[in-house]
């Protein structure tokens, strides 16, 4: 399973790959921004984690374009963001996103997250 | 209506006082503008000069009326932004200080506990290969939780954006009130890269409510798919 993580801050993007590495995923690549995302993304992505605040390209915009490509209908996009106002939470929803959490998180909700997420994806497969 | 001589001796009386004030402007005129001084001999040497001069010193007055009214526009706008935009700055700052304390704190938490840890795993005491391998995974887990402690960074870093961001509001303002005077000052250069990269409500403070809302809108998405 290839990650793709989007986030501006070096300092996020190095906390979810060591909390990925330490639930057992290790093959990922990053971005720090969705345009940025955008080039790296291709077929071999399964997973996305994304945060919302950011330049050239937000998460949002990032998010809608990957459901725009026709690799990216199914993979799972997991927003990781400040942003928790219930209009938010609901454009991101209509952008596609699958799930969604609060920053600061805690490595077990990352996990729960990621695990529910593939669990629907098989299900659905 | 008043007997003719009466509206004479009136105008005439008026004019006199007019006479008087000009001339005392006269005495005074070297403390006047010297293009203000031409103007105003220019306008008292013209036929209906005084007229003219009437109607100059009262475009004057409405001119100096309206850039007052201006004046008084921009400082109570200025100061209504002020006050909202100073107070946010303020809450803002406090709580990155705060968060940055938490966070150091939490972290120096963690560091001692690890330290704790590998001083029993150097310990010339026999372990069990059981209770090393806790004792490691615990160290591994302090570690990974003073890795995330520093996701502190990442939120106190945008609510230094958003401070500022309010900050090039707050210039752009105090820009506005200082053309009514003279030129502006060079505008503060906007960092167009920090544009969307941060969220103005960015709080450190964990909140299960506000996860839980999320949870409940992707539940109900969820529930909507499947039906």
């Amino acid at each position: 399973m290839k990650f793709l993580v989007v986030d501006d801050s070096v300092t996020m993007r190095r906390i979810i790959m060591n909390a990925l590495e330490r639930i057992g995923y290790t093959e990922a690549v990053e971005a720090s921004n969705g345009h940025e995302a955008l080039g790296l993304f291709d077929a071999s992505i399964g997973f996305i984690i994304t945060d919302w605040n950011m330049p050239t390209m937000s998460g949002l915009e990032f998010a809608r374009s990957v459901r725009g490509n026709p690799c990216g209908s199914s993979v799972p996009i997991l927003m990781v963001t400040t942003r928790g106002a219930r209009e938010d939470i609901v454009a991101a929803v209509e952008a596609g996103v699958n799930n969604y959490i609060l920053k600061p998180f805690t490595p077990s909700v990352l996990k729960d997250k990621i695990d529910r997420l593939l669990a629907s994806v098989e299900a659905a497969a | 209506m008043r007997p003719p001589e009466e509206l004479l001796y009136d105008s005439e009386a008026s004019l006199r006082l007019v006479d008087h004030a000009i001339e005392e402007l006269s005495t005074s005129g070297a403390d006047l503008d010297r293009d203000a001084r031409i103007l105003l001999e220019h306008a008292i040497a013209q036929p209906g000069g005084f007229a003219e001069l009437s109607r100059t010193l009262l475009r004057a007055y409405t001119e100096t009326a309206g850039i007052v009214i201006r004046i008084r526009e921009s400082c109570g706008m200025a100061d209504d932004a002020g006050v909202d935009k100073l107070q946010q700055m303020h809450g803002r700052l406090r709580e990155v200080s705060s968060a940055t304390e938490l966070a150091a704190t939490d972290i120096l938490d963690g560091l001692s506990r690890t330290v704790q840890l590998v001083e029993q795993l150097d310990a010339p005491v026999a372990l069990s290969d059981e209770d090393r391998h806790r004792m490691v995974a615990s160290v591994r887990d302090e570690l990974s939780g003073v890795m995330n402690h520093l996701q502190f960074q990442d939120i106190t870093a945008q609510q230094l954006g958003h401070i500022a961001s309010l900050l090039g509001d707050m210039h752009r303002r105090i820009n506005q009130i200082v053309t009514v005077f003279e030129q502006p000052a060079a505008l503060f250069a906007r960092d167009e890269s920090l544009a969307g990269s941060f969220d103005p409500n960015a709080t450190t403070t964990p909140s299960a409510d506000r996860q839980a809302v999320a949870d409940e809108i992707f539940a109900i998405r969820a529930e909507r798919k499947t039906a």
